[in-house]
C-alpha cells in the first residue's frame, strides 16, 4: 500500500511546476521587453569617441589657424600667438586646457631651418554623454612653413580614460 | 521513513510532474527562438556612419566679414556656429546656408565620395536643451542650417522625410551659459552620406 504523503510534501510538488512556469514567463517577458539596450549604449559610446576625436581635431585646427595668422603677422610670434588665441577663445569645453596653456605661455616655438615648430605638451580634451565621460591626454607638435602653412603634425597620445 | 513500496510510489507520482516541467521548458525554448526570429538584430546608426571626415566641414576655416569687424577674418566653421549662438545679430544664418560659397566648395570636394550611393542626404542643424532644471531637459531644434536630399536643398525645417533619418545624425556638443549663469547644452547635428527615405 502506497504511503500517503503529508500536506507539506504535496505543496512542494505542486509549487515545482508553478515556479517553473512563472520563471519561464519572466524570462520570456525580459526577452520581449529588451529593446536593444546594448545598441543605445554602444551608440552613446560611439558618440563620445567621435566627439573626443572631434575635440582633439578642433584643438589642432585652432593651432593651425592661429599659427598661420601669427607667422604671417611677421612680428613677435609668441606674443602674437597668445593674443590671437585669447581673441579666439570662445570659453567652451571642447578646447580642453589648450587656451589655458597658451594663456600661461606653456608652449615652445622653435625655428627649424626654414620652418617653425610649435610644441604644446600635456594637452587634454574631454567628451561627455549622459553619465559617461572620456578624457584624452596628448602632446602636440605642429610644423609650419615660412608662409604659416601647417606642413606636418605629430600627435603623441598619452592616455585615454573614462571618468 | 518510506518503505520500498512507498519510495516506488513517490517516484511514480514525481514522474508526471517532471514531464510537465520538461514540457514547459520545451515550450519556453521554442518561444525564445520564435521571439528571437521575430526581433531581428538591427544595425545601429553608429555602424552606418561614414568612417572619417564627416565632421570635417565643422573644422574647415571659413572667411567671414562680421558686421562689427573692419576686415574679413578666418574662423572655424564650428566657431562660426558658436558665435552665432552668442550673437545672432553679427552672424547671419546666410553664412551657414547652402548658398554660402564655402559650403558649396565643401560639397564639391566631398561629392565624389558621397555620390557613391543612390540616396544622399547632407544636413546640418543646431539644437539646445531646455534649461528648466525642474523638468527633464527638453530638446529644441533651434537652427536648421541646411538639408540637402539628392541634390535638392530644403529651407528651414526641411520636408517630413528629414525625421526619417534623424536617428542617424551625429552631433558634437558645447556648453554655453544662459542669462541665469547656468550651463546649457548645445549641439551641432550633422549627417553626410547615404540615407534611407521612406
Amino acid at each position: 500500500m502506497i504511503m500517503q504523503m503529508n500536506k507539506k510534501g504535496d505543496i512542494e510538488t505542486i509549487l515545482l511546476p508553478i515556479i517553473a512556469l512563472v520563471m519561464s514567463i519572466a524570462a520570456l517577458f525580459s526577452f520581449i521587453t529588451f529593446s536593444g539596450g546594448f545598441e543605445d549604449r554602444s551608440l552613446e559610446i560611439s558618440h563620445i569617441l567621435s566627439e573626443i576625436e572631434f575635440n582633439q581635431n578642433y584643438v589642432i585646427a585652432q593651432v593651425e589657424l592661429i599659427g598661420n595668422e601669427s607667422i604671417n603677422s611677421k612680428v613677435d610670434f609668441r606674443g602674437n600667438f597668445i593674443d590671437v588665441a585669447a581673441k579666439r577663445d570662445l570659453k567652451i569645453d571642447n578646447s580642453g586646457n589648450f587656451f589655458g596653456k597658451i594663456r600661461n605661455g606653456e608652449f615652445s616655438f622653435v625655428k627649424n631651418g626654414e620652418n617653425y615648430v610649435l610644441k604644446v605638451d600635456g594637452l587634454f580634451v574631454q567628451a561627455k554623454r549622459g553619465n559617461n565621460a572620456i578624457k584624452r591626454e596628448f602632446n602636440m607638435a605642429i610644423t609650419f612653413d615660412r608662409n604659416g602653412r601647417a606642413i606636418g603634425k605629430e600627435i603623441k597620445p598619452i592616455s585615454t580614460q573614462g571618468l | 521513513m518510506l518503505d520500498k513500496k512507498g519510495q516506488l510510489g513517490r517516484i511514480i507520482t514525481t514522474f508526471p510532474v517532471m514531464l510537465l516541467v520538461i514540457i514547459i521548458m520545451g515550450i519556453f525554448i521554442f518561444l525564445s527562438f520564435s521571439v528571437a526570429k521575430l526581433k531581428p538584430i538591427s544595425i545601429g546608426s553608429a555602424s552606418l556612419k561614414l568612417p572619417t571626415g564627416e565632421y570635417s566641414l565643422l573644422l574647415k576655416p571659413i572667411e567671414v566679414k562680421l558686421e562689427n569687424s573692419v576686415k574679413a577674418e578666418k574662423m572655424l566653421f564650428f566657431d562660426l556656429i558658436v558665435n552665432r549662438e552668442l550673437n545672432p545679430a553679427i552672424v547671419p544664418s546666410s553664412f551657414i546656408s547652402p548658398e554660402s560659397i564655402e559650403i558649396r566648395n565643401f560639397f564639391k570636394e566631398f561629392s565624389p565620395f558621397l555620390l557613391a550611393g543612390s540616396n544622399n542626404c547632407y544636413g546640418l542643424r543646431k539644437f539646445h536643451y531646455g534649461d528648466n532644471i525642474l523638468r527633464k531637459p527638453q530638446y529644441f531644434l533651434s537652427d536648421y542650417y541646411f538639408l540637402i536630399i539628392n541634390g535638392n536643398s530644403y529651407a528651414e525645417g526641411g520636408p517630413d522625410q528629414s525625421n526619417e533619418f534623424a536617428k542617424t545624425w551625429s552631433w558634437v556638443s558645447f556648453f554655453l551659459k544662459n542669462v541665469q549663469g547656468n550651463n546649457v547644452l548645445h549641439g551641432v547635428e550633422y549627417y553626410f552620406g547615404e540615407c534611407e527615405l521612406k
